[in-house]
């Protein structure tokens, strides 16, 4: 198995070497994408900041199984952060000429990077209120939509009939919590 | 399945744009008609948002706390403690700075060997030319959009002959008097032509030329604008056209154009 089937092996099963093979990815990612960004009208800042969205969506899309593994995740990578870069570049008017080669996969996320550190806790804290394993399932089902029998497998349950119904039962479990916790749908409207 | 149960999966089917169109406008009727039904839906719809949120916020953290982790690293520059040193430090000379200055000293030496070592192995444009460049086949009397003419065909001797200026000639003759995208074969060949003779920054244009329309010689005049930049010594630009190559799934030099990238990001 090479070092791009570990990583993704490692991101699809949260296999406790996800970090370090993360870092490894950030190492040896990080200056490629920086000289791209400063050589296209960015500064170290704008470095970072893309490098950073890069890697979340790169991420996201390994593990919702967007990312085929047709070319490998630092070809992968980069080809995001240019995205993500000339859509900034885009947005303010500094770049008109874009075609949407780099769009294959990516998708933006939620503005969670202009939450308070308050609302990023009370979220966390709602989560961790949800007993062993509800946090993957929902995340696993909802946030990247897995199939039952595909958590079942993951999982290690019976078969997809007890996913399914672990998945209700914490689905309502948070929903009782949401339901509770007060002030957390004004956070999340403004998301 | 419960009732309960039902409903949610229903619920959430139905925020996740995952209904046919019937089912769609049964539960947005109901949520019109049914203002507990509607609280209930947005109830769910906030709980799924959580989920997405608490998703987004966990892997936002993991890569900021890499990033920090690897900032950190980059920062802190270790030094080993001496190791035997029980007698009293020298007034002119205290071992603990001498220490530090061995372990500075070697660092340096231990970093500027890797920066060299590094310089030494990463290939240049012009080594990744001289590696990947290969000559493409002549064309054949009729091919593509081209008319077989005169002109054609004694450039294709030309081109076969390695007499690449006066085949450069014939086909230019071909598009002054029809110029246009039908000629993306003329222009490719013209192209390689001046690649072979050595003028790669000639060749460029040309080759850009193919690329304005959809034709059969798209990737291949993709290619060899990568050599030709690579023979310029426009590094940038081959990274930018080797980019595009290697995420076209088709491509037919996509494996090399990623063995490039890796030796010019390196």
């Amino acid at each position: 198995m090479n070092t791009d089937q570990q990583l993704i092996a490692a991101i699809l099963t949260k296999s406790s070497d996800e970090h370090t093979l993360l870092k490894q990815l950030y190492i040896d990612n990080q200056p490629t994408i920086n000289r791209f960004i400063l050589s296209h009208q960015g500064n170290e800042a704008d470095a970072d900041d893309v490098f950073q969205e890069g890697l979340i969506v790169l991420y996201q899309n390994i593990a919702a199984k967007k990312f085929r593994g047709d070319s490998s995740v630092s070809t992968y990578l980069y080809a995001i952060c240019k995205f993500i870069w000339y859509k900034k570049l885009r947005q303010k008017g500094r770049y008109t000429d874009f075609e949407a080669d780099y769009q294959h996969g990516v998708e933006d996320s939620p503005q969670v990077h202009l939450m308070a550190t308050e609302q990023r806790q009370l979220i966390k804290k709602l989560l961790n209120q949800l007993e062993e394993g509800c946090r993957d399932i929902l995340t696993l089902t909802i946030y990247y939509d897995h199939s039952m029998q595909e958590v079942a497998e993951k999982m290690g349950f019976k078969n997809e009939q007890n996913a399914r119904n672990k998945k209700y039962k914490c689905l309502k479990r948070l929903k009782t919590l949401v339901q509770n916790q007060r002030g957390l749908r004004a956070i999340l409207q403004q998301l | 399945m419960k009732n309960n149960e039902y409903e949610i999966d229903i619920i959430e089917l139905y925020l996740k744009g995952e209904l046919s169109e019937d089912e769609r406008l049964a539960i947005a009727e109901r949520i019109a008609t049914d203002s507990d039904f509607a609280a209930e839906v947005a109830l769910v719809k906030d709980t799924l948002k959580t989920v997405n949120v608490g998703e987004n916020l966990r892997v936002r953290e993991l890569f900021e706390n890499i990033a920090a982790e690897v900032k950190d690293e980059k920062t802190t520059i270790p030094l080993e403690p001496p190791t035997v040193s029980h007698t009293p430090p020298a007034v002119s000379n205290p071992p603990f700075f001498k220490w530090v200055a061995i372990g500075v000293g070697v660092a340096l030496l231990l970093a500027l060997a890797a920066y060299f070592v590094d310089k030494a192995n990463k290939a240049t444009p012009a080594d990744l030319y001289a590696q990947y460049y290969e000559v493409y086949p002549s064309p054949s009397v009729a091919r593509g959009n081209v008319d077989i003419n005169t002109m054609w065909v004694e450039g294709i001797e030309f081109y076969e002959n390695g007499e690449y200026l006066k085949a450069v000639v014939n086909w230019e003759s071909i598009i002054e008097e029809n110029d246009g995208e039908g000629n993306y074969l003329t222009y490719f060949y013209i192209g390689m032509a001046l690649l072979e003779n050595g003028n790669a920054a000639d060749a460029i244009p040309y080759l850009q030329k193919v690329l304005i329309s959809d034709n059969d010689y798209r990737q291949q005049a993709e290619w060899y604008l990568v050599m030709a930049y690579l023979k310029t010594g426009e590094g940038g630009l081959a990274i930018l056209q080797l980019q595009q190559i290697a995420i076209n799934l088709d491509h037919y030099k996509r494996v090399e154009a990623e063995e490039i990238l890796r030796e010019l990001q390196k």
